[in-house]
């Protein structure tokens, strides 16, 4: 067949709340602008799959949170992705092309997460990651013989070292705050909300430090002065590799924003680094500061072991000079009407340098999910309200409401004036510190 | 070199020291720093690293910065021009 003409599209997303009040403050907040500015953006999925596509066909991408998509666009394949939220407009997307005659397949984190259910909507899925299935289907299709389906678990496991460089150039022209870069993938504390552990497995793998610093200096190249993100869910478990990713990052002009547990808090020599090297701001997640709802987080009670510790961890991150994001959930079983004080005056007495709060959100393809299936605990499975800030669920003492103006509640208390104030004074303590020793 | 070594410096030496605490913060090459050039929407210097660079900034030229006298300011010449300002009222 020959050059295909190939459209991969992210579906534009939400990624808020549907709560007015809440959307109203977000509105007149300068913080929340900010921090939605910055932490959204395209994810590495796209140029990676481009990446996997060989030359001799012609791919573009398209971000529809960035320009409209041209459904007259004369193309052989449409590649849709999303996370779960973004279900319902690939699927639009996905109807819309096929009525054209275009071949479309979906592959992604909702994909795979639920394939019977995107199955119905696209010509062919794609179950797992894409480095074997993407290059496999794209030979079957100039064939003639595409299949309905790419399940990963039926090749060769992937070896990280081996992916190409993703085809940032591709979206080059879009102005993102922050460009998502993936370094590794998989998490080992396979926590019980997380979806992603089904998609990545939870043995940790690593691209090569080098290899690593090719995709940051592409970036760097298109993207003058933005932010590079670590899309990695737990980026240093391997210290030992991290040490030889800073020795890359010497040579590399660059701030970058990542996240970890906060186990990295334990290793001062690591921060120094870490700091020295470029990393600015930390997401960590922290989850809840009730001992009991860590408990049924992690079967290894990770989390919960670490609860005491938390706010040593904290100081320690940012008393090297490294902003921790402590990111928290509130519905968890254990919650109260008081979760949401509880949560705030955690934030602001450890002076936390921001804080994302989510309500409980059964994704698909996690064990929280499962559970609550069974104990008949979801209220909704409208995939658009999947965006962590709804209430989906059946809580035993809090009502989607209580959930959704809770979150409010939290987020005017941590980004209040005086608040930001006290924060600003502790952290110019800090690095005035840093800068006299 | 402190604040009081600078005294009898020049503004170009002030200027260099300034650049040079700023490059190392936001590891951004000196080159980029033009007088127009926007710290933020340009340089991608967030709110952190600014505070970083005031801290730094007072503790290298031994001179004192409210917070919120930063506010208005938007470029690199502005905040140039403010470091220079306040370490001649500072230091004579």
């Amino acid at each position: 067949m020959g050059k295909l003409r190939i459209l991969l599209v992210s579906p534009r997303g939400a990624f808020l709340s549907r709560n007015e009040e809440f959307l109203s403050y977000v509105e007149g907040s300068r913080e929340m602008r900010t921090i939605l500015h910055y932490w959204n953006g395209l994810g590495a999925a796209l140029p990676t799959v481009a990446g996997l596509t060989p030359e001799r066909h012609d791919v573009t991408i398209c971000d529809e949170n960035f320009s409209a998509i041209d459904f007259s666009a004369p193309v052989d394949i449409v590649g849709l992705t999303g996370m779960t939220q973004q279900a319902p407009r690939a699927y639009e997307i996905a109807r819309e092309f096929r009525r054209r005659g275009v071949h479309v397949a979906m592959g992604g984190m909702h994909a795979t997460v639920l394939p019977e259910e995107a199955q119905e909507h696209v010509d062919t899925l794609f179950e797992g990651e894409a480095e074997n299935t993407w290059p496999q289907f794209l030979l079957d299709f100039e064939q003639g013989k595409p299949r309905r389906r790419y399940t990963q678990s039926d090749y060769p496991d992937i070896d990280l070292t081996t992916v190409p460089l993703p085809r940032y150039d591709l979206v080059a022209h879009n102005d993102y705050p922050v460009v998502w870069v993936q370094a590794t993938r998989g998490c080992p504390l396979d926590c019980e909300f997380c979806a992603a552990t089904g998609v990545y497995g939870a043995r940790y793998r690593h691209k090569n430090p080098d290899q690593v610093a090719r995709e940051v200096r592409e970036v760097k190249r298109l993207w003058k002065h933005v932010q590079v993100g670590f899309a990695d869910d737990n980026m240093f478990v391997n210290r030992k590799w991290v040490h030889a990713l800073l020795d890359e990052f010497e040579a590399i002009p660059f701030t970058w924003y990542a996240q970890s547990d906060v186990s990295v808090a334990e290793h001062p020599e690591l921060l120094a680094r870490l700091h020295a090297n470029g990393l600015r701001i930390l997401l960590v997640g922290l989850e809840s500061v009730n001992l009991r709802n860590l408990e049924g987080m992690n079967e290894n009670q990770w989390k919960a072991r670490r609860l005491e510790r938390y706010p040593a961890a904290i100081a320690a991150i940012q008393g090297a000079g490294i902003g921790v994001y402590g990111s928290f959930i509130v519905g968890l079983e254990e919650d109260t009407e008081e979760v949401f004080e509880e949560i705030a005056r955690f934030a602001n007495d450890h002076n936390i340098m921001g804080t994302s709060v989510t309500i409980l959100t059964p994704f698909p393809g996690s064990r929280l999910r499962s559970r609550m299936e069974r104990e008949g605990l979801i209220q909704s499975s409208d995939w658009s309200l999947y965006t962590a800030w709804n209430g989906v669920i059946h809580h035993p003492r809090l009502t989607a409401e209580q959930l959704e103006t809770g979150l409010l509640r939290i987020y005017r208390s941590v980004y209040a004036e005086e608040q930001l104030r006290a924060r600003a004074a502790h952290f110019k303590s800090i690095f005035l510190e840093l800068a006299g020793r | 070199m402190d604040g009081h070594e600078l005294i009898t410096g020049s503004p170009a030496t002030l200027v260099d020291r300034l650049e040079t605490i700023v490059s190392r913060i936001s590891r951004i090459d000196r080159s980029e720093f033009a007088a127009d050039v926007l710290f933020r929407e340009e340089l991608g210097i967030d709110s952190l690293m600014a505070m970083e660079i005031i801290a730094t900034v007072e503790r290298e030229l031994s001179i004192q910065i409210d917070e919120a006298e930063m506010y208005g300011i938007q470029t690199v010449g502005e905040f140039t021009y403010f470091v220079q300002e306040r370490f001649r009222t500072t230091h004579g």
